[in-house]
């Protein structure tokens, strides 16, 4: 019997885009990142009564505290993505997908990009909640574009480590850890000009600072993106990669350790 | 195309233990069984073909390419299914969603005729109605012919599938046999297995494969006549038997050397095996 059995071939961006979008929504129904969705979506739902019924409400505490809901939501994804990551080891289909044409580091890689969908839609809710809070009631702490962005960076961020994490320590473990270590490290009195000073800050110093903040997020997320492919892939590309995470970082670094202190500081 | 594979002097050791040795073969399209006690070096071969294990030294073509060079192998991994022996699966998948995850790792990135795809497999494989389910909600049946869904998927011209009948009730079985016989464009099939009446059913050529070194190569009929002659029966359990066992009737059936003036015994593939495998499916028998 013969039948016509033509499947229209594809190139790698179109394997990559539909894993991405594959990964993309399986993270966003993945239980661990819901829970942490629901944290500062609770917050922000709190806030809301809050606003609607209390006129002298003001955007001090409660911002704060849907802030920290939304950092905790970007754990909580790192957790999910490092999970979906280990999935091959965890259920013993590293074999059988070894012997199909997409390799490991594309698979990663698509793993480490997904991770654009939950930041997309905790980027929305944060900026939804500061749009309503806007125009409901006194701003006395404000959330600028910038700090929006940089929640979205930070769940980049997380989600590149929570791969980078399954292809290195092949472990569900060290991950929570890593976070939960991330979370109590981080300096307590809003100082950027700290190498560990991942966090969006409740006052960024200035936009240039916090723009320079932000290349340092990017920077940090290319590197852990690079740790993600290299173990399989060594092409030109993640050399190339590896150095702009390294001039990113480095070039950061440099501005926001040394930074004056009234550009830093609160 | 080429639909072929050809290993020349293929060699695979684990420490000390020769998994296969020097293991020269020709495998054309149709059904090819592999027969081998555990150990034989089935899976070492399988692996191997599938891309996923280099063998120590020697040559291997694969549908007219070499999977020792980069661009070749991903070429070779498009045109090929591959169903492991112990298949993992996502458990918190629906059987839809890993075929159709295994669809994009195949590069069918048209959405609508990969979809078309995984329903045709599921389909084949007669998990339509639990398509929607979660996997680990299958049971350990269902999960052997999901395995087998996605090595069929984009009709691959080399199909390797590694028991894949283990486990599977007679009914289940004969569908499986059902489907491999029917595979359209007649691509090459190499199925291990320890299932002899499969080997009969379905497969024009077998190849028994013992301690890493092939045994026997020809069609299941040549390799049942190659115990003619060496089984026989008696009222009386013959010590100088290779193997023997006690029969429903209450006679013994022997293989090995007979002895002069025994009830020679219309032989088997099962015996024509015990013999071509020797010490090793003894080990493996007793």
């Amino acid at each position: 019997m013969t039948v016509d059995t033509t499947i229209t071939p594809a190139t790698p961006n179109q394997t990559m885009a539909q894993l991405m979008q594959f990964e993309g929504r399986k993270l966003l129904t993945s239980p661990l990142f819901l829970i942490g969705l629901a944290l500062p979506a609770l917050g922000s739902l709190v806030f809301f009564l809050q606003a609607l019924n209390d006129p002298s409400a003001t955007w001090v505490v409660d911002g704060w505290t849907i802030f920290v809901g939304f950092v905790l939501a970007a754990i909580f994804t790192m957790v999910a993505v490092n999970r979906a990551a280990l999935r091959d080891d965890r259920e013993h289909a590293r074999e059988q997908h070894d012997a199909l044409p997409v390799g490991a580091e594309t698979r990663m890689l698509a793993m480490v990009s997904a991770t654009l969908w939950p930041a997309t839609v905790l980027v929305v809710l944060l900026g939804g909640v500061t749009g309503f809070a806007a125009t409901q009631v006194e701003i006395v702490w404000p959330i600028t574009v910038l700090r929006i962005l940089q929640i979205g960076a930070l769940v980049l961020l997380y989600g590149a480590l929570g791969v980078a994490g399954a292809v290195w320590l092949r472990n569900a473990f060290m991950i929570p850890m890593i976070g939960i270590a991330f979370y109590f490290m981080h300096p307590s009195d809003e100082i950027l000009a700290s190498w560990h000073a991942i966090w969006p800050f409740a006052t960024p110093g200035t936009p240039v600072m916090a723009g320079w903040h932000l290349v340092y997020l990017f920077g940090l997320t290319l590197a852990f993106t690079v740790a993600a492919v290299a173990r399989t892939g060594r092409g030109r590309a993640v050399v190339i990669a590896a150095i702009a995470a390294m001039t990113m970082i480095g070039a950061s670094l440099t501005v926001l350790l040394n930074c004056p202190v009234s550009t830093c500081l609160v | 195309m080429n639909n072929s594979i050809e290993l020349e002097g293929v060699t695979k050791r684990y420490g000390s233990v020769h998994a296969l040795d020097r293991v020269d073969l020709t495998i054309g399209s149709g059904i090819t069984g592999l027969l081998g006690p555990n150990g034989a070096g089935k899976t070492t071969l399988l692996r191997i073909l599938a891309t996923v294990l280099a063998p120590d030294s020697g040559a291997t073509v694969l549908l007219g390419r070499d999977p020792a060079m980069s661009d070749d192998r991903t070429e070779i991994r498009r045109r090929l299914g591959y169903m492991p022996q112990e298949p993992g699966f996502y458990r918190n998948f629906t059987v839809f969603e890993f075929v159709d995850y295994v669809g994009i790792l195949k590069q069918i990135t048209d959405r609508s005729q990969r979809h078309d795809e995984v329903r045709r497999v599921l389909d084949h494989v007669d998990l339509t109605e639990v398509a929607r389910r979660k996997i680990k909600a299958l049971s350990g049946g269902m999960r052997r012919r999901l395995a087998l869904a996605q090595a069929l998927l984009a009709h691959p011209d080399l199909l390797l599938l590694d028991e894949p009948t283990a486990g599977l009730d007679p009914e289940q079985r004969l569908r499986f046999r059902a489907v491999v016989s029917q595979l359209p464009n007649r691509p090459v099939v190499l199925l291990s297995t320890h299932q002899t009446e499969d080997v009969v059913a379905l497969c024009e050529r077998v190849i028994v494969l013992a301690s890493g070194v092939v045994r026997f190569d020809g069609t299941p009929m040549t390799m049942t006549e190659a115990a003619r002659g060496r089984v026989w029966t008696a009222t009386e359990q013959d010590i100088g038997a290779l193997l023997s066992w006690r029969m429903g009737d209450g006679k013994f059936r022997h293989i090995g050397d007979p002895p002069a003036g025994a009830a020679q015994a219309e032989p088997t593939i099962d015996d024509a095996y015990l013999l071509l495998a020797g010490r090793d499916a003894l080990t493996v028998a007793s």
